[in-house]
C-alpha cells in the first residue's frame, strides 16, 4: 500500500513539474506567435492599407492565436474602439494569463495606438513593440530552457522526497 | 428612411445613435454636421435642426473618426489629406474639419479632427430621363451648372445610368472624390448603369486621360471642374469625338458665359439647375441656336 502511494506521489509530483515547465514554454510560444502576427500586421498595413478588421482576419487564418483575433474582430465590429476591444480580449483570453506584465504592457501600448495614425507612424509603433517583444523573447529563450529543466527536476525530486517520507 | 442609410447610425457612439437614427428618418435630410462642443446639426431642403441636448465631446469625435475609418486611419490617409472620408455604407462622404499639419506647402495630415459634415447622397432614379431625351441621348456635350446642393451630382449619376442602360452608350465616370458613384474600394454603391466604368479617387485630369486612352467611352462624365488643366482635358476629350457631361459651380447663363466662356462655346448644351418652390428646375440651352427648354426634374416633364 505504502509502495503504491509512494509511486503515485512520484508520478503526481513529476506531472506537476512538467505542467509548470509547459507553462513557461507556452509563454515563450505565445510571445513568438505575437511577434510573428505583429510583423504581419505591420507589413499588411504598409503594403495593402486594408482596414484593420480585414488585415486581422487575413493573418488569423494561419495564426495559432486565431480564436483571440476572432474575438478582437467581433469586438471591433460591435462598435468598440481598438483600445477597448484589446482590453476586452486580453481580459477574457486564457492565453494572456501566461504573459507577464512587461509583455502585456508592450502589447497594450501597440493596440492603444493601432489604426489611429498614418502609415509611417503605424510602422514605427509596430517596429517598437516588435523590438520590445523580440528583446524579451531573446532574453527569455535560455532562461526558459533552464526553467524547464529546473521545474521537471524539482517535480521528480519532490516526488521522490514524498515517496521516501511515505515509506 | 432611405435604404441602407440607417447603418450610418452604427458608426456613432451609443449615446448619439438614437438621435442620428431619428434624423436619418427625415425624408429630406441632406447633411448631418458634428462639431466638438457644439450641438448636432441636421440640414436638408427647407430643414435645419440643432439638437442642443446633444453636445458632442472631443472623445466622441475621436471615437467617431476611428469608427468612420474602420479603426484604420492609415487606410484613409490619402482621402483625409483631401479633407474627406468615404464610408462603405452607400458611398456616404464625410467632410472633415480641424487642425492640419503642413509639409512642403501641402497638407500632410490632420493633427486633430474636430468636425464632420456627413453628406447623405440622393439617388433619384430616372430624374435625368427628360433631360437625356431632350439632348437626344447626349448627342452633344453638356455643361451642367448650379449653386452647391441643388443636385448636379445626383443628376450626373442618373445620367450615367440612363445613358448606359437606356441609350446603350459606353459611359466612363471620372470620380475624384467618390461622390458620383459612391465607390468604396473601387466598387460603386449606386446604380450607375451596366455599361459604365468608374475611375475612382483619381485626379480629374489624369482620370480623363486614362479613360480616353484605354476605355474608349462614348460619354465621359465628371463633376465640379475648376482647374485650367481639367478644362484642357475636357477640350481634348471633345476633340477626340467623346461627348462629355461635366458640371461647374455657377447659377446663371450669363455667369457661365462670363467665367467659362470657352467651354460654354464648345459644348452643345448648357443646363442650369435651380430650386423653385422646392422643385428642381433645369433650364436647358442649345448653344447651336435651338430653343431653350425648361424641364421640371422633380416631375420628369418639359414645362416650356
Amino acid at each position: 500500500m505504502r509502495l503504491a502511494a509512494a509511486v503515485l506521489s512520484v508520478i503526481l509530483c513529476s506531472v506537476a513539474g512538467h505542467m509548470r515547465a509547459h507553462k513557461s514554454e507556452m509563454r515563450q510560444a505565445a510571445v513568438d506567435e505575437f511577434l510573428n502576427d505583429i510583423r504581419q500586421i505591420s507589413m499588411q498595413i504598409e503594403f495593402t492599407s486594408d482596414p484593420i478588421c480585414i488585415i486581422i482576419d487575413k493573418i488569423s487564418k494561419n495564426s495559432k492565436l486565431r480564436p483571440m483575433w476572432q474575438s478582437f474582430i467581433n469586438c471591433l465590429n460591435s462598435g468598440m474602439t481598438c483600445t477597448l476591444a484589446w482590453h476586452d480580449v486580453s481580459e477574457s483570453h486564457d492565453l494572456m494569463s501566461v504573459l507577464q506584465d512587461e509583455e502585456k504592457d508592450g502589447l497594450d501600448n501597440f493596440f492603444s495606438t493601432l489604426g489611429q495614425t498614418d502609415k509611417s507612424t503605424e510602422k514605427k509603433n509596430a517596429e517598437y513593440v516588435y523590438k520590445l517583444l523580440g528583446n524579451i523573447s531573446e532574453r527569455r529563450k535560455t532562461a526558459v530552457q533552464n526553467e524547464k529543466k529546473m521545474y521537471k527536476s524539482i517535480g521528480i525530486l519532490a516526488g521522490i522526497g514524498v515517496a521516501i517520507m511515505i515509506i | 428612411m432611405r435604404y441602407g442609410f440607417d447603418e450610418i447610425a452604427n458608426y456613432f457612439p451609443q449615446r448619439l445613435r438614437g438621435i442620428i437614427l431619428s434624423a436619418l428618418n427625415e425624408s429630406n435630410i441632406e447633411e448631418i454636421r458634428i462639431r466638438v462642443d457644439k450641438p448636432i446639426q441636421v440640414m436638408g431642403a427647407n430643414l435645419e435642426r440643432l439638437y442642443h441636448k446633444y453636445i458632442v465631446t472631443k472623445a466622441e469625435c475621436d471615437a467617431l473618426l476611428e469608427s468612420f475609418c474602420q479603426h484604420s486611419v492609415y487606410s484613409c490617409e490619402e482621402d483625409m489629406r483631401h479633407g474627406f472620408i468615404t464610408l462603405p455604407t452607400c458611398g456616404v462622404r464625410v467632410g472633415l474639419s480641424g487642425s492640419v499639419t503642413e509639409r512642403h506647402g501641402h497638407v500632410e495630415r490632420f493633427r486633430s479632427v474636430t468636425g464632420f459634415c456627413i453628406r447623405i447622397p440622393c439617388e433619384h432614379l430616372h430624374c435625368s430621363a427628360t433631360l437625356c431625351a431632350a439632348t437626344g441621348g447626349l448627342s452633344k456635350s453638356l455643361l451642367i451648372a448650379s449653386s452647391p446642393g441643388v443636385g448636379k451630382t445626383t443628376l450626373l449619376r442618373d445620367m450615367a445610368r440612363e445613358l448606359s442602360d437606356v441609350y446603350m452608350k459606353k459611359v466612363c465616370i471620372v470620380d475624384e472624390r467618390s461622390e458620383i458613384a459612391g465607390s468604396y474600394f473601387g466598387i460603386p454603391s449606386f446604380n450607375v448603369g451596366v455599361r459604365t466604368d468608374v475611375i475612382d479617387n483619381c485626379p480629374k485630369k489624369d482620370g480623363m486621360e486614362m479613360a480616353l486612352r484605354t476605355l474608349s467611352p462614348h460619354v465621359l462624365i465628371t463633376d465640379e471642374l475648376g482647374e485650367q488643366a481639367e478644362f484642357d482635358c475636357v477640350f481634348r476629350a471633345m476633340h477626340s469625338g467623346v461627348h462629355v457631361a461635366v458640371s461647374v459651380h455657377s447659377d446663371s447663363l450669363d455667369d457661365i458665359a462670363f467665367r467659362f466662356g470657352a467651354l460654354s462655346d464648345a459644348v452643345g448644351y448648357i443646363a442650369v439647375l435651380k430650386v423653385h418652390n422646392a422643385r428642381r428646375i433645369c433650364i436647358l440651352k442649345d448653344t447651336s441656336g435651338g430653343m431653350s427648354q425648361m424641364i421640371n426634374l422633380s416631375r420628369e416633364e418639359v414645362v416650356i
